[in-house]
């Protein structure tokens, strides 16, 4: 993916330079999932996209550039943390949803007596959006929609792969309303895409 | 949770589906989820849906699709 079948040197640096910018957007939403805060998570986007830039020499084409990057930012991210944490309290943030009550749009999904409503279909060869950026588009776009906790939930679960024990921790929240979040999530965007890109013409 | 014999709504099934992704379901759920996606299309295309976007979110995290060659 990252490798660039190209012979002139310089012309391959600029490349694989213009090719890094493209995943700022994903690291800025991986930073934002681990740091909360968006200036902060904007700063350290920076400096993994500047460590990453002074040493393309080392990106070796054996994983893809986005884990390279990723790999990069974590550190940064961890680094980060670690000057964080000797110099202020952490502060938990008040949950944003009230986890007991389902919310309006989450009740709108279901009739009276618990079925779907409108009936879901199936959505046609989902396999071939997996190769179009556009759908990668749309996709972020939906993440975006959900609450911020219940984005970062999600992110760290499904993006990043993270087990649920770990983000309870990261999140200061119980399994079960951890549990809550990535349902609502998951609804949320499934409906998200169907309506954005699954239904009818792509936009 | 459900009453023992009142039978799954979409709604807690649902919730199954996806909270299945995330803990073991107990024998009764997964009975009681088994039952229900026998006779349920919309579940049964949920359950796709979620397993779909699984598969979604593990590739954004990889980066795919490759971005188009940036012009030099």
């Amino acid at each position: 993916m990252g490798t660039m079948k190209n012979h002139n040197p310089r012309q391959t640096q600029h490349a694989l330079f213009a090719e890094i910018e493209t995943h700022r957007s994903y690291m800025l939403r991986f930073a934002t999932a681990k740091l909360r805060d968006a200036v902060e998570a904007e700063e350290i986007v920076q400096e993994a996209l500047l460590a990453a830039l002074g040493s393309v020499e080392s990106f070796s084409g054996q994983s893809t550039l986005r884990t390279w990057l990723t790999s990069i930012l974590k550190f940064k991210i961890i680094d980060f943390q670690r000057r964080v944490i000797s110099e202020r309290a952490h502060f938990a943030q008040a949950p944003e949803d009230d986890d007991d009550a389902d919310p309006a749009w989450f009740d709108k999904m279901f009739d009276e007596t618990g079925h779907w409503q409108p009936r879901l279909s199936a959505w046609a060869n989902p396999d071939d959006a997996l190769e179009q950026q556009q759908f990668f588009a749309v996709f972020e776009r939906c993440m975006d929609k959900l609450p911020g906790a219940t984005s970062r939930v999600f992110f760290k679960r499904e993006v990043i792969g993270q087990d649920t024990d770990e983000i309870c921790k990261e999140e200061d929240i119980s399994a079960s309303n951890c549990w809550v979040m990535l349902h609502r999530a998951r609804l949320a965007l499934r409906e998200c895409l169907d309506r954005n890109w699954f239904q009818g013409a792509k936009s | 949770v459900n009453s023992e014999n009142a039978k799954l709504s979409c709604k807690e099934a649902a919730r199954l589906m996806s909270n299945r992704q995330d803990r073991a379901l107990s024998d009764a759920e997964t009975e009681e989820l088994k039952n229900h996606l026998l006779n349920c299309l919309s579940c049964r295309n949920f359950s796709d849906q979620l397993s779909f976007l699984r598969n979604l979110a593990k590739s954004y995290g990889h980066g795919s699709p490759p971005p188009e060659d940036a012009p030099a």
